[in-house]
């Protein structure tokens, strides 16, 4: 009992440092959990963005009208569901999409009356998400004389993301170091705060267990409350705040979900357990005699 | 029991606080250590309590040298040991009878709860600690705190008592009640060593008187008085000395 009320030693003297320090600890615990949670969330937006291509199928000038539909068919049978949109364009379409960027060229074109299809091709436009390379199954289809892909058009975004992904990484490290080390320092100034009474203890022949016992349940009281803020905070705003991430951008439309109740429940832990492991090994030496 | 031999001790390059010092003391002796301020008085007793460590000589306890014994070893002389110490080294953040209570917890043989309460209840009564029991040691006066530390060396009935100064600040009645408590301890068998300045108990309780001067340790047959001259432990064999 008596080691219980040494332990709460620190918390009497110097309340308003123990107080801040939980919330240093709470807020170092939510900002690495997300941060690791946007590592792991941009998991499946980079995979998507670096499978979805749109592909251009150039139809063979042999293909006749009848045998465009066939060959969409073809196309369709050959991806599978990976192909999420196939559109056939012809040459009219084809004018009328380049027509806003592009009007001194539609009117060239246009002139070109019934030569039109020789000079503008037909395609068929494909888009979605391919784990393999399809250029070479599309090329295989009958009808088809060329495949053109898009398929490095987000590798910037790709690689930003990457990037982020690493950082993040880091950061959350860091955020863990900055954690112990401050809890660490905590720990050692609790040490001052209770050596008096721990060195009579020792002297008055306690066993080591014990004399770890109060500095131990002092640090584990700063990283549970720390931990306790992380874990409500957590379970407060995330979802609200990966809400708000996903309206950012389309990109960010896959970003996944973090859980909400195992989230905070593994802050918790970790805010108590790196309390009471700073608070058992943070001691500032050997208890003198 | 208590065995010093040739002891020196010395802090960072200033002069012998103590000075090849003998001294000899067997079960159930009853000693003081007089000298004045800077004698050497507590220095000599933090060696007998295993504070510290001699510059140079040994001190032996319990047939045990201090100077070799293993921690484990050392862990059960001081749990033999009833020590009040001149900082007293009270816990503020406990009671009085928490701390009374603590040495016997600590004391490593395990005490029957009913029989803890009763020495701690006659230990509380003995040094006039009733009204004190459950006032936590922060708020007490130095006389008072005084008090709980010797209570908290005496109910672990320890084989060696070791008190720096138990009496100074006290008022007479306390003194008296302090040492009475300190002299049933040894006439129950354990060994007791106490620093003074107070010649006055020294006069009224007469006992072997282990004089420190100029770091040199002399001794004198038992003092001369009146008071508790007729108790068995008055005239005990002082068996070595400089």
């Amino acid at each position: 009992m008596y080691l219980i009320r040494l332990a709460g030693r620190p918390w009497r003297r110097s309340f308003w440092s123990q107080l801040s320090a939980s919330g240093a600890v709470g807020l170092l615990l939510i900002l690495a959990a997300g941060l690791l949670s946007l590592q792991q969330g941009l998991g499946p937006v980079v995979v998507r963005l670096e499978q979805s291509q749109v592909l251009t199928a150039y139809l063979d000038s042999q293909v006749t009208a009848a045998e465009e539909a066939q060959t969409l068919d073809r196309i369709r049978l050959k991806l599978g569901s990976s192909a999420r949109d196939v559109r056939l364009v012809g040459a009219e379409q084809f004018l009328t999409e380049i027509r806003a960027n592009y009007p001194e060229l539609v009117k060239e074109l246009e002139a070109l009356g019934d030569e039109l299809p020789a000079v503008v091709p037909r395609y068929v436009s494909v888009e979605g998400v391919f784990r393999d390379n399809p250029t070479q199954a599309l090329k295989s289809v009958p009808g088809i004389q060329g495949v053109d892909t898009s398929r490095d058009r987000y590798r910037a975004v790709i690689g930003a993301f990457h990037a982020f992904r690493k950082l993040s990484g880091i950061l959350a490290s860091g955020l863990a170091i900055a954690l112990l080390t401050g809890l660490i320092l905590l720990a050692r100034m609790n040490h001052q705060l209770l050596e008096d009474s721990l060195s009579v203890l020792h002297f008055w022949g306690a066993s080591a267990m014990s004399l770890r016992v109060p500095p131990l349940l002092a640090g584990f009281s700063v990283g549970a409350l720390g931990g306790a803020w992380a874990a409500l905070a957590w379970w407060a705003g995330a979802p609200s705040v990966h809400a708000q991430l996903v309206s950012l951008s389309p990109v960010l439309s896959g970003l996944a979900s973090p859980p909400r109740v195992s989230v905070a429940l593994i802050l918790l832990a970790a805010g108590t357990l790196s309390g009471a492991l700073s608070g058992a090994w943070g001691r500032s030496g050997k208890v003198a005699a | 029991m208590v065995q010093l031999s040739q002891v020196t001790q010395s802090y960072f390059g200033q002069p012998r606080v103590l000075d090849q010092v003998n001294l000899e003391l067997k079960k159930g002796e009853f000693v003081y250590v007089l000298g004045g301020s800077g004698a050497g008085k507590s220095t000599l007793l933090r060696l007998l309590a295993t504070e510290e460590r001699p510059s140079s000589g040994s001190v032996s306890l319990f047939g045990y040298n201090l100077n070799t014994v293993s921690p484990q070893t050392l862990r059960a002389i001081r749990r033999a040991l009833g020590y009040v110490p001149q900082s007293l080294r009270l816990i503020p953040d406990l009671t009085v009878a928490e701390n009374i209570a603590l040495s016997l917890d600590l004391a490593g043989a395990r005490v029957p709860s009913s029989e803890a309460r009763i020495r701690i209840a006659d230990a509380v009564e003995r040094l006039g600690l009733v009204a004190l029991r459950d006032k936590r040691c922060a708020q007490l006066s130095g006389g008072e705190a005084q008090r709980v530390s010797v209570a908290r060396a005496l109910v672990r009935k320890p084989d060696l008592i070791i008190a720096d100064e138990p009496s100074g600040a006290q008022d007479p009645e306390h003194t008296w009640a302090m040492m009475d408590a300190l002299v049933r301890a040894n006439l129950a068998g354990a060994t007791v060593i106490v620093a003074t300045h107070d010649r006055e108990m020294v006069r009224r309780i007469r006992k072997r008187c282990a004089i420190l001067k100029g770091g040199r340790l002399q001794i004198e047959p038992v003092a001369a008085g009146m008071g508790m001259g007729n108790s068995p432990v008055s005239n005990p064999g002082v068996n070595a000395c400089t």
